[in-house]
């Protein structure tokens, strides 16, 4: 059997990328000898923890955590570190968002809610795939909007953006993927609806490239000249 | 009769069959570290707090699937903590690497040697700190509190991926050995 003792370290500080950080994980469930190391390591880093001075946390945050634990189910906690999430997890997800999303437009026109119960559905359906995914995240003057990109197996990438508002008279969003040299490739461009859930076709293939972007533009192609809305980080 | 405080094994039983008490005991013990912990890594009140709150809820709804074998009820705990902050803390921050310079200067980056001289309980932590190469104790800082991967943190150093490895490893090493002094 393999070991998992060269990453242990970064294991330990956090350091890997989240899906290697389960594949050392799961090592440790079947391996007593990582597993004794990681916990001898473990013990060294909370050394680093217990030398951390902080004001005392608020005095009702207690009563928050019981209140909130004392309702029946807390909704939209991300799942425990260190497990798995599956395809079907992540579809449940958005469909779970896409409805409360969709609760918080009840008061809108029918035909408008069946328009976005059928994209909900088909934004479900097809995160359901496996592949690979990037959460983009917006900055400055965006920040609370983003967007995830998913490149299932096998099947073109799209992206689904929450909380993104439609693009100013004469702006498009572009979608950009960004090679490890820091090469820009320009995706397709759309100006966005009014619904708060959308999914956008990336329009090229996303092999052979590690961060998305997307960008505020005035024209459909040529280099990227706009402000960047929301970025991927590095991986 | 004086009551005996549960033993954090007895709290994770507790928390596992869903006793609300149990939580609170848990805060009680745990609840400033966590806190610390996140406001380290977050630079921020309000973020801190919500992290801790989601750390503390997930515990408890997650409270089952805890196995004592893979390591003791603090650290599961602020294992969790220090996931969701570096977790929140990436979303928040841009993906490319920036210059270290600017990496210095967020929040989460602070010096912890510095920080830990300014807790007098914890002088002996200091002193090790101060015992590793400044590279070391930087390479683990901006890992640990920083939420830098180790690709990020090639790159913000402008070393190879094996010299950051390798400054974890011997900087880790060292302070196993120094904190067995440490009384």
């Amino acid at each position: 059997m393999s070991h998992a003792i060269d990453d242990l370290e970064l294991y330990v500080l956090g350091a890997l990328p989240r899906d290697a950080e389960r594949v050392v994980a799961d090592h440790l469930t079947v391996c007593v000898e990582c597993l004794t190391e990681a916990r001898a390591l473990e013990s060294t880093v909370w050394a680093l923890q217990d030398a951390l001075p902080a004001p005392p946390p608020p005095a009702a945050l207690r009563d928050r955590i019981l209140a909130a634990a004392d309702r029946p189910a807390a909704a939209g906690l991300p799942a425990l570190p260190g497990r798995h999430v599956s395809a079907s997890t992540y579809a449940l997800a958005a469909a779970v968002l896409a409805l409360a999303v969709l609760s918080v437009g009840a008061l809108r026109q029918v035909d408008t809610l069946r328009a976005e119960i059928d994209e909900s559905r088909a934004i479900g359906l097809r995160v359901s795939q496996p592949g690979k995914t990037w959460y983009m995240s917006g900055i400055d003057r965006w920040q609370g909007i983003g967007g995830m990109l998913y490149a299932p197996q096998g099947s073109p990438a799209f992206v689904v953006f929450h909380d993104l508002a439609p693009a100013p008279q004469g702006q498009i969003y572009t979608i950009w993927l960004v090679d490890a040299e820091g090469r820009w490739v320009r995706g397709s461009s759309f100006a966005a609806g009014e619904g708060r859930v959308r999914m956008v076709d990336v329009g090229v293939p996303v092999a052979g490239f590690d961060r998305c972007a997307v960008t505020l533009e005035t024209r459909a192609e040529g280099k990227r000249e706009g402000p960047i809305v929301m970025q991927s980080r590095f991986y | 009769m004086i009551e005996q405080e549960p033993t954090d094994d007895g709290l994770m039983a507790e928390l596992a069959a869903q006793r609300l008490p149990a939580l609170g005991t848990l805060y009680d013990r745990y609840g400033r570290l966590a806190y610390a912990l996140a406001y380290r890594i977050l630079g921020e009140a309000q973020a801190a707090e919500d992290v801790v709150h989601d750390a503390f809820l997930l515990a408890w709804r997650g409270a089952g699937s805890y196995r004592r074998e893979r390591g003791n009820a603090r650290g599961w705990l602020l294992s969790i903590v220090h996931h969701r902050a570096v977790d929140v803390l990436r979303r928040k921050t841009a993906f490319r690497p920036a210059p270290l310079e600017a990496a210095e200067l967020r929040a989460g980056d602070a010096d912890t040697a510095e920080e830990a001289a300014r807790n007098v309980e914890h002088q002996g932590v200091r002193r090790v700190l101060e015992t590793l190469p400044e590279a070391q104790r930087r390479t683990i800082e901006l890992a640990y509190f920083g939420g830098y991967t180790q690709v990020e943190l090639a790159a913000l150093m402008g070393v190879p991926l094996g010299t950051v490895k390798g400054r974890m490893r011997i900087g880790l090493q060292k302070m196993r050995r120094a904190l067995e002094h440490v009384p």
